[in-house]
């Protein structure tokens, strides 16, 4: 895993949250050449957000070193190198719906923001605006103003919005949470198809049922996480590792009932 | 003298319809608010001033409370502390320099009442050709500005951590928009008067969001100055036909169109 051009180097990161006695995220190792597509697994208040955060370059960890693409994103200049090759989808309640923008304008935006100055929202932009939505089989969202969209709808124009363009690298923050169950499988199906034509993928999740399935269970890699990384593996390994699951979630991990549901094994 | 009230508030309705729907949109209501209380602790400051026999211009004064207190706000806001939290630090700083103030002022200056009346409902029938000239200069930098950095500034509101990570510059779009709102609490406050530019500065985003959300932000941005120079000029002329003070006929006016934008949305809603 660790071959290869360098993807992401998480080392010796240690981060707390001021006047907290436990460290909210510990990661001694994790090395990923690219391109890679790695599904970060645990229960809430696991750190997987704060995780994402110190590796995008928003949250500095107190000790440690990440490099994503080989450059380090807790400085200005690494931040200007990865404008343009990163695509990020944070969590629903970090943006403004009172802004009156439509989908494709959402869409648009990263594009938008990392093209050089004077900027224009010419008709390139909404094409890979359009391109990406229908990527992700929303285009009929490209009109609909973001304040009207309903959760799902949020989520599928800001993940449209990190993959328009084709970025190196696409972070993303439960980006299928709120989506219809029954859509979560052909948005994690364009995103492997993004990862196959050479897109590196890091997403956290609390719904596995969607990565259950061949291709990816045995070609994704799972991360388990509660508060330190406990293992990463091939997720289909992962998912079948009593053991660590446990220590990441307690006995209970609903994983039985998704197993039944799809009609798998352990 | 008419004429030149009349250009005084077309220039406030733009400045105002220009930043209206961004101070709304954004959540900075209360940072738009705390503007025009600079202007006023500037103007009370400038009374003062001006009775001791420094003269100090109104708009250098306002500039430099307005500007030292949104700078101020910026500041902690960028150091971690909660924008609400920023802005009523300096809410309170300017709270405190008015009240004292407005005790000095009459005590050195008896006529120092009709200074504070001035800063309260505006002083628009006493347009010079050098009020003007300011007018038109803040019209032309706050409507400039925001046409040409709406998609930059809406972008940073909307997501300010995926608009830095796109390579953008929040920061750099947060003080630019505080400097706007502090340029046009100046222009509304000299115009309209305090009391009214605290309503001025929000209502002409309010119905133009309404109105106009669905179209995108080029759409708000029109509508909005629409109404802010058809409320501001109206409400103008009334002052000047009945002899109100331009800070209540202003007030009837967008009362009247709110009024109007209600009841049109309720025939929508019907239809």
């Amino acid at each position: 895993m660790g071959e290869g051009v360098e993807g992401l180097v998480v080392e010796g990161v240690y981060f707390a949250y001021p006047g907290s006695a436990s460290p909210a995220v510990v990661v001694d190792g994790l090395r990923l050449a690219r391109p890679f597509f790695l599904v970060i697994l645990g229960p809430n208040g696991a750190g997987k957000t704060t995780l994402l955060r110190i590796i995008v370059g928003l949250q500095a960890p107190q000790r440690g070193r990440v490099r994503l693409l080989g450059v380090d994103p807790h400085t200005p200049w690494g931040r200007r190198r990865l404008a343009g090759r990163l695509g990020y989808v944070p969590q629903l309640q970090r943006v403004n719906t009172r802004i009156p923008l439509r989908g494709w304008e959402v869409a648009a935006m990263r594009l938008y923001l990392s093209s050089r100055p004077p900027r224009g929202m010419g008709r390139r932009l909404r094409e890979e605006a359009r391109r990406a939505l229908e990527a992700l089989q929303a285009g009929h969202l490209e009109c609909k103003p973001f304040s009207e969209m309903s959760g799902g709808e949020r989520q599928l124009v800001l993940l449209a919005r990190a993959i328009a363009g084709r970025p190196e690298v696409l972070v993303a923050d439960e980006p299928i949470g709120m989506v219809d169950p029954a859509r979560r499988p052909g948005v994690v199906d364009a995103l492997w198809r993004l990862h196959l034509e050479g897109m590196s993928v890091i997403l956290t999740t609390h719904d596995i049922t969607p990565f259950l399935r061949e291709p990816l269970a045995s070609r994704a890699l799972g991360a388990l996480m509660n508060r330190r990384l406990i293992r990463l593996a091939p997720l289909g390994e992962l998912l079948s590792d009593r053991r660590s699951l446990a220590a990441a979630f307690g006995e209970y991990t609903g994983l039985d009932e998704a197993l039944a549901s799809l009609g798998g094994g352990g | 003298m008419l004429l030149a009230a009349i250009a005084a508030s077309t220039l406030a309705g733009i400045t105002a319809g220009s930043i209206s729907p961004l101070v709304v949109a954004s959540g900075n209501i209360f940072l738009a608010v705390e503007m025009v209380h600079a202007v006023l602790a500037a103007g009370v400051i400038g009374g003062i001033a001006g009775a001791l026999g420094w003269p100090l211009p109104p708009l250098l004064a306002s500039v430099a409370a307005v500007v030292a207190l949104g700078l101020l706000a910026a500041g902690l806001v960028e150091a971690g502390v909660d924008q609400d939290v920023a802005v009523g630090v300096t809410a309170f700083t300017s709270a405190v320099v008015v009240a004292v103030g407005v005790y000095i002022l009459v005590r050195v200056d008896p006529a120092g009442a009709s200074v504070i009346s001035g800063l309260l409902v505006g002083s628009v029938f006493y347009t010079t050709p050098g009020d003007l000239q300011s007018l038109l200069a803040v019209a032309s930098v706050v409507a400039g500005l925001v046409y040409l950095f709406d998609r930059e500034m809406a972008y940073t509101y909307f997501d300010p951590e995926g608009a830095q990570l796109a390579g953008s510059r929040p920061w750099l779009y947060r003080s630019l928009f505080t400097v706007l709102v502090s340029a046009a609490a100046m222009s509304l406050t000299y115009v309209a008067g305090a009391l009214m530019a605290h309503i001025i500065l929000v209502a002409p985003g309010v119905l133009a969001l309404g109105a106009a959300s669905r179209r995108g932000v080029p759409a708000v941005l029109a509508a909005s100055l629409l109404v802010g120079v058809a409320s501001m000029d109206a409400g103008v002329l009334l002052a000047w036909e009945t002899g109100l003070n331009a800070a209540g006929s202003v007030g009837l006016t967008l009362a009247a169109v709110f009024a109007a934008y209600a009841i049109a949305r309720r025939g929508g809603g019907r239809g």
